[in-house]
């Protein structure tokens, strides 16, 4: 039996025409002579009726200031993907094939408790190998699983696999039933040199490994997600990225030592990761180190990651999502760090220029403690509209020269850069978000990756 | 049936490499760093970290390569700060940026050993720390305790 996973995601499912490509791909499976399993997404985003967030909010508009627990979020968001299932599965019933709907659960998912994040401990595959005999399709909701019950449960929770999920579920169950292949089906044409939006000429890469496709996601590329990479490089399985709405042969990621020698060795793709905000606190050096490791105490205590940490003596300097941003600016404000290494404690105030109800209040009640304490009002800088632009490459030796030539490309572009960061495989510089377009059409051009 | 499938989001590996120096170069312009950095590559001197600071481009080398970019910047018309006898200590997670924390976990333990972080990278699957040399056992242990069970790599050039 030659096994296939195909996944399809929720823009791919939303309107009767793509689940009707959908059909036709996995009929085509059928006829090349595989046995397919499905794996779908919730139909469209919010405002649609099934999208995941749309579901969601049936909660959360109960009671805005009520948060929602997080087994029972995991349940209506898991409804979604149920409801993709039932829906492909009558599809492909009317056409013909005998075709199933499964629950995570339902397909042997077992996952951890860790509701909104849970991570797969095992996939029993008894079932699913059942249904595949008896010539079925079985049609697997993507993103969930279930944990373990812990008694007097009969049956464990329902649980989500946090961002990414589906793709996770798809190699996931490509390497439990050790498929011959996963095919992602998605809007483009696979994986492609640059944002198609904003190159023109920007090409398709045929095949691409694994570690080159995960600095790619990571980097900010909208293909497959790292963690579903993380698996099929773990177990070997190879990924094809298509198009749901075309019969291009798509993008293969595989392991490096299948690729020729020139893909083996090359530049491979532009990325951007927009919405960045950039800040820099400038404190007294003495304290520079306690007053760090309290913000970043504090970041990770709000589980806001910060990034593109720089270290000079006197400056704290990272970065975090635009979509953060308002978190980090609530807790700077509200926060007092107290440094006291004998004689007179320092207080730390941190003014961010907005939102400044209590530093205003605090600032009003410490400065009474001048004389027995020493007040300092540090401004921060916030630099909210950065996008972080990179040149990913597939080995690491590539690096410095990789580096120079994105800096040349922008000096002779006129284009000025914030920071320069680099990876594993990539080379990065962090500039203005209304700067990222040019320069990334730049980039493509100076590395020829429209030649590829 | 696959047993513990995904492998969870935790510190897999703690890997230190001696023999690195610090380099610190101070610029008029921002422009300059293309300069410096292309110098550096043409002479085939392997720098990584490179951080853009107010007045200064900052990078680590191999402290073998030491030489040789001295004479390079130097030909250039700068006047580096070089501080040899260090030590990188990476760190390393499948998903650091989901790992909220990580940073400061790691912060602390030198800290607690008194190691100055001179230079400090991070990617998404690593934090990268530069120390110096004497600083590096007391920092791994310290390490160690924060992160227990994690397999440790030690390079020594």
């Amino acid at each position: 039996m030659r096994i296939i996973v195909q996944k399809f995601g929720g823009t791919s499912l939303a309107e009767p025409r793509g689940r009707m490509q959908a059909a036709r791909k996995v009929i085509e499976a059928i006829h090349r002579g595989f046995s397919p399993v499905m794996v779908v997404s919730a139909m469209g985003r919010k405002p649609q009726p099934y999208a995941t967030d749309t579901l969601l909010s049936l909660l959360e508009d109960i009671a805005k200031e009520v948060d929602v627990e997080p087994r029972e979020k995991d349940l209506i968001m898991a409804c979604g993907e149920i409801i993709s299932t039932a829906v492909m599965a009558q599809l492909l019933k009317t056409l013909g094939i005998k075709a199933i709907a499964l629950t995570g659960a339902q397909a042997g998912i077992i996952t951890t408790a860790d509701y909104g994040n849970a991570r797969i401990l095992r996939i029993d595959t008894e079932y699913l190998l059942y249904l595949l005999r008896q010539g079925y399709v079985p049609v697997v909701a993507g993103f969930q699983g279930m944990a373990e019950a812990v008694p007097p449960q009969v049956h464990g929770d329902i649980t989500t696999l946090g961002r990414g999920g589906s793709d996770t579920t798809a190699t996931a169950l490509g390497a439990a039933l050790k498929a011959d292949r996963v095919e992602i089906y998605t809007d483009v044409d696979g994986v492609m040199t640059a944002d198609p939006n904003l190159v023109n000429d920007a090409r398709v890469l045929s095949r691409l490994s694994y570690e080159e496709v995960s600095e790619m996601a990571h980097q900010g590329a909208k293909v497959v997600h790292p963690r579903a990479i993380e698996i099929a490089m773990e177990y070997g399985v190879d990924v094809w990225v298509k198009n749901n709405y075309s019969d291009h042969p798509g993008s293969l990621i595989t392991s490096q030592e299948l690729l020729s020698p020139e893909e083996r060795e090359r530049i491979t793709a532009i990325t951007n990761l927009g919405s960045i905000a950039y800040l820099h606190i400038s404190v007294q050096e003495e304290d520079k180190p306690y007053v760090e490791v309290e913000i970043y105490k504090m970041l990770g205590k709000l589980r806001v990651n910060a990034y593109l940490t720089s270290m000079s003596s006197d400056r704290i300097t990272f970065a975090v999502t635009r979509q953060n941003l308002w978190k980090v600016r609530r807790l700077l404000d509200s926060v007092v760090v107290p440094v006291w290494k004998g004689g007179k404690p320092r207080l730390y105030l941190f003014d961010t220029g907005s939102d400044r109800m209590s530093f205003l209040i605090q600032r009003e009640e410490l400065m009474k403690l001048q004389g027995s304490a020493e007040v300092e009002v540090i401004p921060v800088e916030i630099m909210e509209n950065t996008s972080l632009v990179s040149v990913i490459f597939s080995q690491p030796y590539l690096l410095q020269k990789v580096m120079v030539g994105l800096l040349s490309v922008l000096d002779k572009e006129g284009i000025s850069f914030i920071q320069i960061a680099d990876s594993h495989l990539s080379a990065s510089v962090l500039l203005n978000d209304s700067d990222a377009p040019r320069a990334i059409r730049a980039l493509h051009k100076e590395f020829s990756l429209s030649q590829i | 049936m696959v047993q513990r499938f995904e492998k969870d989001s935790v510190v897999s590996e703690i890997e230190c490499r001696r023999g690195y120096t610090c380099v610190k170069v101070r610029f008029k312009e921002k422009s300059e760093v293309g300069k410096i950095l292309g110098a550096l590559t043409r002479a085939e001197i392997h720098f990584t970290i490179p951080k853009i600071h107010e007045n200064s481009l900052n990078f680590v080398l191999p402290q073998r390569e030491e030489e040789k970019a001295l004479e390079v910047l130097k030909n250039l018309g700068y006047n580096p700060q070089l501080l040899s006898g260090c030590s990188l200590v990476i760190v390393y997670a499948p998903d650091m940026r989901n790992l909220f924390g990580i940073m400061v976990q790691i912060l602390e333990a030198m800290l607690k050993e008194g190691a100055e972080v001179l230079q400090v990278g991070d990617a998404y699957n690593s934090v990268s720390c530069l120390i110096r040399d004497e600083k590096l056992k007391d920092t791994i242990s310290a390490l160690r305790e924060t992160f227990p069970n994690t397999a440790i790599k030690c390079e020594f050039s």
